[in-house]
């Protein structure tokens, strides 16, 4: 692996997240590039050009969300950095946060700056409260040192940061349940249209970016777009963060350019299996994306793309890898009971129907389950899908669907022998 | 104006109007729980889910704007799929109450289940239990379990009544709907989430378990309990008003009643109904035989009262005497069949002074004699007044017949209209006028030339004893109570004998006491006309019942200039006549002769004829809708179908 | 009657109650709070910072509490129940001076967190959602925690216990007075 860190390449440090340590690195010197001799503009076109997708889970393009903010609007516009993180299996942006809590806020004022937006809320969930406590110290030294408040490095641009903790929600990583949240509601997603850049947060224009994706921009404005396009391939380009946990030898947070080949991740990185048992399955991206077989991930390129067309997604590239010893039905029961534990209860078909999936899975799993089962698992599923308010309904559906679909036998034997083949 | 196709019907709309609505204007109907045209979007439910071309997805018609060429399928295979998803989905957990549940029969998870859902159940789970049964306020129970979270009763708290009682809590599929401890869905208006609670979540603790609502008749009628009017449903069975509900009207009261409107119908339950007219023993309650008809007929004729206007077509004097055949009988309309007594079938008690009725009589007709025989000699005294105690529970019709009466017979040129007043107008619909007529009295009396005067000069005048009679309305015509304001408002005092005592405020129950009183100690003969005994009634020589809320056609004319008509459903609950047929009945035998067939119908187009405000007006014209005074500013509003149902402002 | 078994729901005390609740009174708190809330467009937005310095200095959100936070921010008092029972950080009855949250999410489900989650509810005598009747601990399973690659883990009040042995457990409960 010749593979030269990027977003990691400050966590080895002691007191990286330091302002001193940052500062050490080069930190803030694309916020100075930008604040300097880059206008607005040429900023978000850099960005652009970079071909940045979201690391959130959604993988939009994040110079295109930036060019959706209006231009000339009365009304304030405003950057929120989504630290929310609570995708089964994902723990990246906490890492960034504990110990790299600069870069994600030299992103955010660089963002803000392309976007003409002078305040930015960054909504990360409550549990993280050393990541919390973290950031204040490190907002506070930014704020010090003059990187942030009024009158940013004397340019004349003045940008707020604050700080807003979540108190236990999912659904409010999703983008319009956060800007609820944000102003003091239930974590309820919003109908769309309005868009967040029309009608954000307040009311005023809003655009949404994850911890890594704002990560991410310091090196774009500092090395260049050219720099970014180089890693990784097209549609699919810059380093990335992969979160593996299961059963590995070394499970842990990995940076690899975008679109690492599978095996290189498992073995290379994570040392193989952790056990004598084989490869089964693995959710490549999160608990919401589709499970793959063992041999559906093989060969795979762990990009965007590449994912897609084995129909399932890079989401939040939360790796979790099972092997033989995980009964599959246990498992989907596990992510299940997830979803019904997490849907807000607005719309009924997720309100009901995550709830109604969680329970059959668990008839199954106590041996009760009637052969009609699995059918019907993927009927509530199919019902749930497209007809919600927001993608948590899609969220719940996709895994119980790939799961009934790609180990039906394993679902097949609880049901006819009422137990379990495989623990 | 955009353009756009629904299920191949073309439809124009205005810029800004949501697809159900614009489905409404083509008179297809989306099936819906939580979006309602009062309150803000929710989309939440999913039952609005349509087709649109070019859409990748279903989406939700009540937000969704229409744009010009949209092309919208409302029961295509898709639609069809995601109505029978919502709905299973709806049913999964909810509970198997509706043989038990009020709302069966105008339930929508019922009425959409049937036309849009499954036909059997896939669940083999234990349902999701919630709390059940819950005093949530007052008035309203609320089962949890039963509740869709449609959301309408909580944006009804926040954006109708602002009071924020009701939230949703918890989260998933516990999601319920609470309310902060001590702080009940107490407010004025609870009611109305119960009639939007599209399920039995929301029930009213007056009605639970009283009637299947597929027993009740609606009778389309207006509230009496204050000057709005609002327009309502009287939900009627076993011969009660069961329940009242709000009727839409979007002049007067949007889709919303107050709650005491709402369970205004309670009081005429209460006891204390004047069940048979009555004559003080002085006065000996016999027929008048012809020959002193005819005697009273003259006298009435020769000696117009000073001041007289030439009586109009409704009281007209056509013969110096009436035809025996029109006494003591009493004439009926076709429209006023239902209002005939059924009670005068048979042998009537005999009329308190003694003495059996003969066949052919009726205790009615030798009361309303007795009241006749009264005031005629009250009218022919050389000295003394007779004078009018009015209401403004009455109706239009009421008012001019007793208005004409007063004028025309008695020559009266002011009478007495108290008022009945509690607590403030509010911001929604209360009116601190409680009487559903004010205007309505104020604009007939001024167009007759009388003038209102307060209650304290009439009892100043009775107090004198230059009273002979008195003819009183009393202030339980619609079956309301009569609640005194804490502090008098514009009424003058009056000197009483034991002065130091507070004055009685006009319409308040010692108003009428004191009235009874004076009338009693100075021997002016007081002829109350009332539905509910009071110490009007009590002390009076004469009364004479009337009919009330639900037993009357008539008309109404609310504080903005709304004239509205109150309809009848009940069958009389007393030997009791309307109060214009009262005094259309005296009148006639004080030598006015009424025409044949004088209903309400015929009374208000004589009242229209004459009296300024109310030209044109006929009750074709009033619908069931209402309409406006002359020059009353009390317009339609130009009611947009393009409302984009975020107009939750107070009417 | 509260809605849930799962012990992982909150149960607000009595809602439904014909009894008024007086709002906690705390002058300190209250000036934290306006101060929070000058930072936000509007006070609402203070709604959840506010909740979490009254949950640190009073230990849980009682009725009191929400009836206070709204006064403070003039919400409706219904407002700040329906967000309170909305959010799992905020705890609607006392719990334990350690309360030990415990992953129960996929990742860390396969790789020990079960087994140490029976550990615990054998060690500490507790199920889930319940109190050690000496109100030392208390016990909660939640969702992912963040640390999948870090099990078997939980979080006991503010910190992350991760890479847990039953050893490493039986040091870390003793030492939690």
């Amino acid at each position: 692996m010749s593979y030269e860190p990027v977003l990691l390449r400050n966590i080895a440090k002691p007191g990286s997240e330091t302002l001193a340590v940052y500062e050490q690195g080069g930190g803030y010197a694309a916020l100075r590039k930008a604040l300097t001799s880059m206008t607005p503009d040429e900023v978000l076109e850099e960005v652009k050009k970079s071909g940045l997708r979201g690391r959130g889970g959604a993988g939009f393009p994040t110079g295109m969300k930036w060019s959706f903010m209006p231009k000339e609007t009365p009304k304030p516009k405003y950057l929120v950095c989504n630290a929310d993180e609570s995708e089964p299996g994902t723990y990246k942006d906490r890492l960034l946060m504990e110990r790299d809590p600069h870069v994600m806020l030299e992103g955010c004022l660089i963002a803000c700056y392309a976007m003409g937006s002078r305040r930015c809320f960054i909504y990360i969930r409550g549990e993280y409260v050393q990541a919390a406590r973290t950031l204040e110290r490190a907002i506070a030294d930014a704020y010090a040192k003059g990187y942030a408040g009024a009158n940013v490095l004397g340019k004349g641009w003045d940008c707020e940061l604050t700080l807003h903790v979540g108190a236990g929600a999912y659904i409010c990583g999703e983008e319009t349940a956060l800007m609820e949240s944000i102003e003091g509601k239930r974590g309820y997603p919003r109908l769309k249209p309005p868009f967040p850049a029309s009608f954000g947060v307040f009311g005023c224009p809003t655009t949404i970016n994850n911890v890594e994706t704002l990560s991410n921009v310091p090196y774009i404005i500092d090395r260049g777009a050219a720099w970014f396009t180089s890693i990784g391939r097209e549609k699919n380009t810059g380093p990335k963060l992969y979160c593996v946990s299961g059963h590995v030898k070394r499970p842990g947070i990995y940076e690899a350019a975008l679109g690492v080949p599978w095996e290189e991740l498992l073995n290379d990185y994570c040392g193989g299996m952790s056990g004598p048992r084989p490869l089964k399955a693995v959710i490549p991206g999160g608990s919401s994306v589709p499970v793959l077989r063992a041999e559906e991930i093989a060969g795979a390129r762990m990009d965007f793309d590449d994912l897609a067309a084995r129909k399932t997604l890079l989401g939040s590239a939360g790796v979790i890898v099972m092997d033989t010893s995980v009964c599959m039905v246990k498992a989907i029961h596990n992510l299940a009971r997830f979803y019904a534990h997490e849907s807000c209860g607005q719309c009924t078909p997720c309100r009901e129907g995550c709830g109604w999936m969680e329970k059959i899975i668990a008839r199954v799993l106590r041996g009760e389950g009637v052969p009609k089962d699995p059918d019907l698992l993927l009927d509530v599923a199919g019902n749930i899908t497209g007809n919600t308010i927001c993608p948590l309904g899609d969220a719940a559906a996709w895994p119980v669907q790939s799961f009934v679909a790609k180990f039906r036998n394993e679902f097949d034997h609880h049901i006819a022998k009422k137990a379990c083949d495989v623990s | 104006m955009p353009k756009l196709t629904i299920d191949g019907k073309e439809v124009e709309v205005d810029p800004g109007t949501t697809v159900i609505r614009a489905a409404e204007k083509a008179g297809i109907f989306i099936p819906r729980y939580c979006w309602h045209p009062g309150l803000t979007i929710a989309g939440n439910c999913r039952m609005c889910l349509v087709e649109v071309e070019k859409m990748p997805k279903l989406v939700i018609s009540c937000s969704t704007q229409t744009a010009e060429g949209m092309v919208v399928r409302t029961t295509s295979p898709k639609v069809k799929e995601a109505q029978d998803a919502v709905l299973e989905f709806l049913l999964i957990n909810h509970p198997l109450d509706c043989p038990i549940c009020d709302q069966a029969g105008e339930c929508k998870l019922q009425e959409f289940a049937y036309g849009y859902g499954p036909s059997q159940s896939r669940m083999l789970e234990e349902k999701t239990h919630k709390p059940k049964q819950i005093d949530i306020g007052k008035n309203i129970v609320f089962d949890g379990e039963r509740c869709i979270v449609c959301t309408r009763c909580v944006r009804f708290t926040q954006e109708v009544t602002k009071t924020h009682e009701l939230t949703v809590s918890h989260r998933g599929d516990h999601v319920t709907i609470e309310t902060f401890p001590g702080m009940p869905l107490d407010n004025a208006y609870s009611g109305n989430t119960v009639d939007i609670c599209p399920v039995g979540a929301l029930t009213l603790k007056q009605f639970r378990f009283q009637q299947r609502v597929w027993f009740l008749k609606d009778v389309n009628s207006v509230c009496a309990g204050c000057a709005r009017g609002c327009n309502v449903f009287n939900g009627i069975s076993k011969g009660r008003i069961l329940r009242i509900t709000p009727r839409e009207n979007q002049d007067v009261n949007r889709w919303w009643i107050c709650d005491e409107g709402r369970l205004s119908y309670e009081k005429l339950a209460r006891g204390g109904r004047i069940a048979w007219p009555r004559v003080a023993d002085r006065l000996a309650a016999r027929p008048i035989p012809e020959s002193e008809l005819a005697a009273l007929a003259s006298v009435a004729a020769a000696a117009p009262a000073p001041g007289a206007h030439a009586p109009g077509p409704a009281l007209a004097a056509s013969s110096a005497s009436p035809s025996p055949a029109a006494a003591p009988m009493l004439e009926t309309s076709e429209e006023e069949r239902p209002v005939l007594p059924k009670f005068n079938e048979g042998v009537p008690p005999a009329p308190r002074s003694g003495g059996p009725a003969k066949p052919g009589e009726t205790v009615m007709a030798a009361a309303l004699d007795a009241a006749a025989r009264v005031l005629a000699e009250a009218r022919a005294g050389a000295e003394g007044s007779v004078e009018f105690v009015l209401s403004a529970r009455a109706t239009n019709e009421d008012l001019y017949v007793l208005g004409r009466m007063a004028r025309d017979l008695f020559g009266a040129t002011r009478l007495a209209l108290p008022a009945h007043e509690r607590g403030e107008d509010d911001a929604l619909l209360l009116r601190r006028d409680k009487t559903p007529n004010r205007r309505g009295a104020l604009a007939i009396l001024g167009g007759l030339g009388l003038a209102v005067e307060s209650g304290a000069e009439l009892l100043v005048r009775v107090g004198s004893g230059s009273a002979r009679a008195v003819v009183a309305l009393g202030p339980n015509l619609m079956g309301l109570e009569t609640e005194p304001l804490l502090e008098p408002r514009g009424v003058p005092g009056m000197d009483r004998a034991d002065k130091g005592a507070a004055p009685a405020v006009s319409g308040s129950p010692e108003w009428f006491e004191s009235l009874a009183a004076a009338a009693a100690g100075t021997g002016a003969a007081l002829i109350a006309i009332d539905a509910f005994e009071s110490p009007l009634t009590s002390g009076a020589a004469v009364v004479l019942p009337a009919l009330t809320y639900g037993e009357i056609e008539g008309s109404f004319t609310n504080f903005e200039g709304r004239v509205q008509r109150v309809r009848a459903g009940l069958a009389p609950g007393a030997d009791g006549l309307p109060v214009f047929r009262i005094a259309q009945e005296i009148a006639r035998r004080l030598g006015a002769a009424p025409p044949a067939r004088h209903g309400a119908q015929e009374t208000f187009s004589a009242l229209c004829a004459e009296i300024p405000a109310f030209a044109g007006l006929s009750y074709a014209k009033l619908g069931e809708a209402g309409a406006p005074l002359a020059g009353s500013g009390a317009e339609s509003e130009s009611g947009s179908a393009s409302g984009s149902g975020s107009e939750a402002a107070a009417p | 009657m509260s809605a849930a078994h799962d012990p992982l729901l909150p149960m607000i005390d009595a809602p439904y109650s014909r009894e008024p609740v007086a709002p906690l009174e705390d002058p300190d708190l209250a000036r934290e709070i306006a101060a929070v809330a000058a930072r936000y467009p509007t006070k609402q937005a203070a709604l959840l910072p506010a909740l979490h310095l009254t949950q640190r200095k009073h230990g849980w959100v009682s009725p009191a509490a929400e009836a206070f936070v709204a006064r403070e921010l003039g919400l409706p008092p219904s407002h700040v129940q329906g967000a309170v029972t909305f959010y799992t950080l905020y705890r609607t009855r006392p719990m334990g001076r350690h309360h030990i949250q415990v992953c129960r999410t996929l990742s860390c489900a396969i790789s020990g967190n079960e087994e140490m989650i029976e550990y615990l509810k054998t060690k500490l005598g507790i199920q889930p959602g319940e109190v050690t009747p000496d109100g030392r601990f208390s016990l909660v399973l939640v969702e992912c925690l963040g640390a999948c690659g870090y099990a078997p883990m939980f979080q006991v009040n503010d910190d992350y216990h991760e890479h847990l042995t039953q050893e490493k457990v039986d040091t870390l409960l003793e030492s939690m007075k």
